[in-house]
């Protein structure tokens, strides 16, 4: 067999199943990317014959004896393909691992194919431009400029890492290749709740190539959050790196290493694990009822709020009063918000490869947006010297706060010290929705109380949050949920009674706008019912109550400012539409925008 | 993706080449579903291209389209002008969920195998009488209308080891003025709603076509042009349930057929817009 890629002959031979994407990753083309590996997210496009196709669905023996042409072949940093350019002058990319596909379909575009580039690039996903900057690229749009040293501030300067992430030489997690490399798949639940009584490995271990099969027996005791910050005590202890327990249909119960990923698969389907089902709950509201199946039953050590009614985290607090202030109010307006799980789809799925170096020292290159959050815990539940413990990352494929988690790490580090070579796991896209993270789903109750002239007297919320089987990030992401949705208004009364409850679901975690886009819409919906009932205009209504310049931000905490800020900006926001002169025709305006809290 | 359970790919080149049907085979048409989604029964694939059919075939006849023909090989098609349905092709292409590249590689054939409710070149087939040739798994051969090939959702009469071979629509259908009709609950997303309503010249019959919007392609075939409560009355009684999925509510797909179904009448009849 030959293959002509790039202008360069390779004569390796692809499995019989395997498709074009990881042949081309295997020689060393890691300019492919997989975001989903269903054909639906293009990053894997490549050229066969000068025809666009996505590589993850194109079986690779069909390209025997056709010209490949990945992003590599199209141009290179010093000559740059026109579209590559043009990428770079609109700056049309931000995490970039979508950019290798959109680059390679853009250049295959015709001139009719052009004209409606939603259409033409519906096979191109990117979650971080909103597309706009892409665009502007494909309408010859120069965004960059050209500075002296010491005068960009204020001008667009280009990325650093723009021509390698056009030219497709940006590496991304695991565009990497290192020798002895070893693959690991996991055995998940197919319980929402139960106990693991037995796992029977042999027949996995039977397996050509597989090297390992690890279960709670190999794992160490230490519990720990999958959630990181600076401060490892604001999450509970509530997890451990393979358990006897599951939680969730989709959690981990073992782990096959295998020589290949094939082997791997296999060796997972060879598992036999027998378990004791329990009863599950799925509801945040019945899981908080006495009786409930408690999901975690764990001491205070845990740190978990209220183990008996399945609450990870709690939140409470009252300034003023909000009984006087509903009392002193002309209208009330009470109602229920509810918003839905949702998963971040950075196009990068969680990935991770561990080794122990010639000084035996454990390395983990992941990607993560908190590698030495993760150097911490691993060397705390692996009982090493963080010293000892290296984490790392090159460039990240998006995360948008789903990689603020330990979620790969800890398992890929187990199979390395216990096989001393190195161990790889990448997530499928389906793993991503399945045993991944989500925001948190979230039932929010508000009851807003108004004078006539849209002066709010009262605030009150009552907040569930589904943390899912685990409680990573559960407190933070109530405490922000709850905190600057409200702080931003003046108000004298207000009252927050929040709680993140576990149930048998995928974990939530940590998500962008970190639960604030949750009570945000419960709030600014309410406040636009409160204004329509009054009779104000809802811009007016938020005018005569948001903070001005000076006032402290307060929730519910002690009279003390919540956050404090350095220089105020909403009578910058667009969110303030200007008012049309009514020979305009108009009556009122609409907004056209509005800007808010940079996420953390 | 990667089907690692694949051991092994009988490339035939002549019908007398395929290899007795086993457990474990699947064809290999395009891929382009085959690779979408874990496939850890298969064990051997059986790839058509090496068949080498020819993917359009005009004759007198009408269009003969080759199974293995691709989305982008039919939307490519120079039809001869008296053929004033061929606007539906491309109407039909464009009603893909799937990117043109996956027209690259997608086959006609594999749209109709797959059998979804939204697969548009179900609609174009069936709405232009098309028959479906099927080798037997038995060494013979068989000819079904697609409109009766596809039986429900991911369900047609395919039998283990059958074949779809090409799908043909007679000159006659090609001939009919033809209207088109499709929604999707998001901008280029996936049908939830297809009609094709066709009118013969000669004889004035109408038909029309109802896919998407029922788990199977409905065909409601009336000598002459329906009035509208004709039409209305009809559609009410022959589509008995409309299709559940995340991709429209039932009570949407049939507000939207027959505000369709009533918008083609009036473009094929002539009628002005109310």
């Amino acid at each position: 067999m030959s293959f002509l890629i790039n202008g360069k002959a390779f004569s390796e031979r692809p499995a019989a199943g395997q498709c074009l994407r990881t042949f081309l990753r295997q020689l060393g083309w890691f300019g492919v990317k997989k975001g989903c590996d269903a054909g639906d997210c293009g990053a894997c496009t490549v050229l066969i014959d000068g025809e666009p196709v996505h590589s993850c669905l194109f079986p690779a023996f069909r390209a025997e004896g056709r010209e490949v042409t990945t992003i590599e072949g199209l141009g290179t940093p010093n000559e740059l393909h026109p579209v590559q350019r043009a990428f770079l002058d609109a700056q049309a990319f931000q995490c970039g691992f979508c950019t290798a596909g959109m680059i390679v379909t853009a250049a295959a575009l015709n001139q009719a194919q052009r004209q409606d580039l939603g259409w033409a690039l519906k096979g191109n996903l990117c979650r971080c431009t909103g597309y706009r900057a892409i665009d502007d690229a494909l309408a010859g749009t120069r965004h960059v400029e050209v500075t002296r040293e010491g005068e960009a501030c204020g001008h667009n300067v280009p990325a650093p890492a723009g021509p390698d992430v056009v030219t497709g030489n940006a590496r991304f997690t695991l565009d990497f290749a290192i020798d002895g490399l070893l693959h690991m798949k996991l055995v998940r639940s197919p319980h929402a709740h139960a106990r693991v009584r037995a796992i029977n490995k042999e027949a996995a271990l039977a397996v050509p190539g597989v090297r390992a099969v690890l279960t709670h027996e190999d794992a160490p005791p230490v519990a720990f959050s999958t959630a990181r910050h600076e401060d490892r005590l604001i999450d509970p202890d509530d997890t451990v790196v393979l358990d006897r327990v599951v939680r969730f249909i989709g959690q981990r119960v073992a782990a096959v290493v295998a020589e290949s990923e094939a082997a791997a698969e296999e060796g997972c389907r060879r598992v036999t694990v027998e378990y004791e089902e329990l009863p599950a709950v799925f509801d945040p509201q019945r899981a908080m009822h006495p009786g409930a199946p408690v999901i975690h039953p764990k001491g205070p050590a845990s740190r978990i709020c209220d183990p008996e009614r399945n609450i990870a985290a709690e939140v409470h607090g009252d300034i003023g009063n909000v009984e006087a202030g509903f009392a002193e109010a002309d209208v009330v307006h009470e109602g229920t918000y509810v918003t839905p799980r949702v998963q971040h789809a950075h196009l990068e799925t969680h990935a991770a490869i561990a080794w122990l170096d010639s000084d035996r020292r454990l390395n983990v290159r992941s990607s993560t947006q908190v590698p030495f959050l993760t150097r911490k815990e691993l060397a705390r539940v692996f009982g090493l010297d963080p010293a000892r413990v290296r984490v790392f990352c090159e460039r990240v494929g998006g995360g948008f706060g789903a990689k603020q988690e330990m979620l790969v790490e800890d398992i890929v580090a187990l199979a390395a010290l216990r096989t001393e070579q190195p161990v790889k796991l990448e997530f499928t896209r389906e793993e991503q929705f399945t045993a991944a993270t989500t925001r948190h789903p979230m039932r929010v109750h508000v009851k807003l109380g108004a004078k006539r002239d849209g002066t709010l007297t009262a605030m009150q919320l009552r907040v569930i949050a589904n943390t899912g089987a685990y409680g990573n990030h559960a407190a933070a992401v109530l405490e922000h949920a709850c905190g600057e949705s409200i702080s931003v208004y003046r108000c004298a009364n207000k009252k927050i009674d929040a709680y993140a409850v576990y149930t048998n679901t995928v974990p939530a975690g940590a998500f962008r706008g970190y639960g604030l886009p949750q009570t945000a819409f419960a709030i600014e919906s309410a406040i636009d019912e409160l204004a329509r009932t009054i009779g104000v205009d809802p811009f007016d209504m938020r005018r005569r109550n948001i903070v001005r310049p000076g006032d402290p931000m307060i929730s519910t905490g002690p009279p003390q400012a919540d956050v404090i800020y350095g220089s105020y900006g909403l009578d910058h926001a667009s969110i303030w539409p200007r008012r049309r002169s009514s020979a305009a025709g108009r009556k009122s305006s609409r907004p056209i925008g509005c800007s808010g809290k940079a996420a953390r | 993706m990667d089907l690692n359970t694949i051991k092994e790919v009988a490339r035939p080149q002549r019908r007398e080449q395929l290899p007795p049907w086993r457990t474990g085979d699947a064809w290999l048409g395009g891929g382009t579903w085959l690779f979408s989604e874990p496939q850890p029964q298969l064990t051997r694939l059986i790839d058509l291209a090496a068949l080498g059919w020819q993917p359009l075939r005009i004759s007198v006849d009408g269009l003969t389209i080759a199974a293995t023909c691709t989305i982008a090989q039919l939307d490519a098609l120079s039809a001869p002008v008296e053929w004033i349905a061929a606007p539906l092709i491309n109407q039909c292409c464009r009603a893909f969920l799937a990117s043109f590249k996956i027209w690259n590689a997608a086959t006609v054939g594999g749209n109709l195998c797959m059998s979804l409710p939204a697969g548009p070149m179900i609609a174009l087939t069936a709405a232009l009488d098309g028959i479906c040739t099927i080798w037997s798994a038995d060494g013979g051969e068989r000819r079904i209308p697609v409109a009766d090939f596809v039986t429900g959702p991911q369900r047609n009469l395919l039998k283990p080891g059958d074949l779809l071979h090409s799908i043909a629509l007679p000159a006659a259908a090609l001939t009919r003025r033809a209207a088109f009709r499709q929604i999707s609950l998001a901008p280029l997303g996936r049908s939830g709603v297809l009609l094709i309503g066709t009118r013969d010249q000669r004889d004035a019959g109408f038909t029309l076509t109802v896919t998407a919007s029922t788990p199977r392609p409905i065909k409601l075939k009336f000598e002459a042009m329906p009035s509208r409560a004709d039409l209305r009355a009809r559609i009410e009684r022959e589509i008995g349930a409309y299709y559940d999925d995340i991709h429209g509510a039932p009570a949407w797909r049939r507000h939207m057929t027959l505000h369709f179904a009533e918008e083609i009448r009036r473009e094929l009849s002539g009628e002005p817009a109310p």
